[in-house]
């Protein structure tokens, strides 16, 4: 690559790069931080790309955190029997005083058969 | 509101507060689905299995003891299903495994960024546009090599296109990302910054006079 013709696109879909920006191997760290000493016209654009990978390695993590709590609240709401779980505190103990309160009844009407 | 303390959160669950339980979800769930993704390249299956774990919390709730160590116990347990669910789907589908032995591998974790995200949620917004308006294929790449950082080799196995034109889709799905900031967007982001500290500055000196 020859000055002037790197781009974000370029560096960002390169695979040794994104191990840098990861800092996941160490051969690739220290092929980029040579890189950057070597050609120091070419630092301010390898700093872009890196700030554009975390930042879209960010707004990736937002997005499916959004996506799977989603669902995680539907299937909460789906599998919902349980009478101890209400949206409100206030009406959770209500309704747990309540089914306590059915139960006994149940339970001396049963004794008293 | 991200730095909850783990007992707190733990004691919640125990009571019953479905807050505090999506709290503690919110806190692990990246940890976990990164650990998951270094063992089992298959997020479809990680995910359902962090999913799965956390709602068999929430159902056992009543009975769960108080935990010493619940990040320990989170991923120690989470990894337990994670196997035990791989080798019932291996069985019946042939997934791309790739266990991995080495114990270390640093990577960067949301929180590490926190900070910044704060300052350029609008910026976010507009890439999170970008994003969702490539083509389903280009989106579904970007998300393999960028989130889940899978190889353009495992790209290539999962998807069964070649590496040329893995490699040519996420060179054109990056291209309409709109990456490239002019010159004047980029200083504007550092004026941004720059003005969100001189803010906090003036808060600090004002909140030292009290």
């Amino acid at each position: 690559m020859t000055p002037g013709q790197l781009d974000i696109e370029d560096l960002l879909a390169d695979e040794s790069f994104i191990n840098y920006c990861k800092r996941t191997s160490q051969r690739d760290s220290t092929y980029w931080e040579s890189y950057i000493q070597d050609h120091p016209y070419h630092a301010a654009v390898v700093e872009q790309a890196r700030n554009r990978f975390i930042e879209l390695f960010n707004v990736l993590c937002v997005a499916d955190m959004e996506e799977q709590e989603a669902l995680l609240k539907n299937r909460l709401a789906a599998t919902v029997p349980a009478p101890v779980i209400s949206i409100k505190k206030q009406e959770s103990q209500f309704f747990g005083l309540m089914k306590v309160w059915i139960q006994v009844q149940y339970f001396y009407k049963k004794k008293l058969k | 509101m991200h730095h909850e303390n783990d007992e707190i959160l733990w004691k919640g669950l125990m009571e019953g507060d479905q807050d505090m339980f999506l709290a503690l979800y919110r806190k692990y769930y990246h940890s976990l689905l990164f650990i998951g993704l270094r063992e089992i390249k298959d997020a479809h299956l990680v995910k359902d299995a962090i999913q799965q774990q956390f709602l068999y919390l929430w159902e056992k709730r009543n009975s769960i003891q108080p935990a010493k160590n619940v990040k320990a116990y989170l991923v120690t347990s989470f990894l337990r299903k994670l196997t035990a669910d791989w080798k019932r789907a291996e069985k019946t589908d042939n997934l791309q495994v790739a266990w991995n032995n080495t114990a270390e591998m640093p990577l960067l974790t949301p929180e590490e960024s926190l900070i910044w995200k704060d300052e350029q949620q609008q910026l976010c917004r507009l890439l999170m546009d970008h994003v969702n308006a490539l083509p389903a294929r280009q989106k579904e790449l970007i998300i393999l090599r960028f989130y889940e950082g899978l190889s353009y080799e495992e790209i290539v196995q999962r998807t069964n296109l070649t590496h040329r034109t893995v490699y040519n889709k996420i060179h054109e799905a990056l291209k309409k990302l709109k990456l490239e900031l002019e010159p004047a967007k980029e200083k504007e982001r550092l004026s941004f910054g720059f003005g969100m500290s001189l803010l906090w500055t003036a808060l600090l000196f004002f909140y030292g006079w009290q």
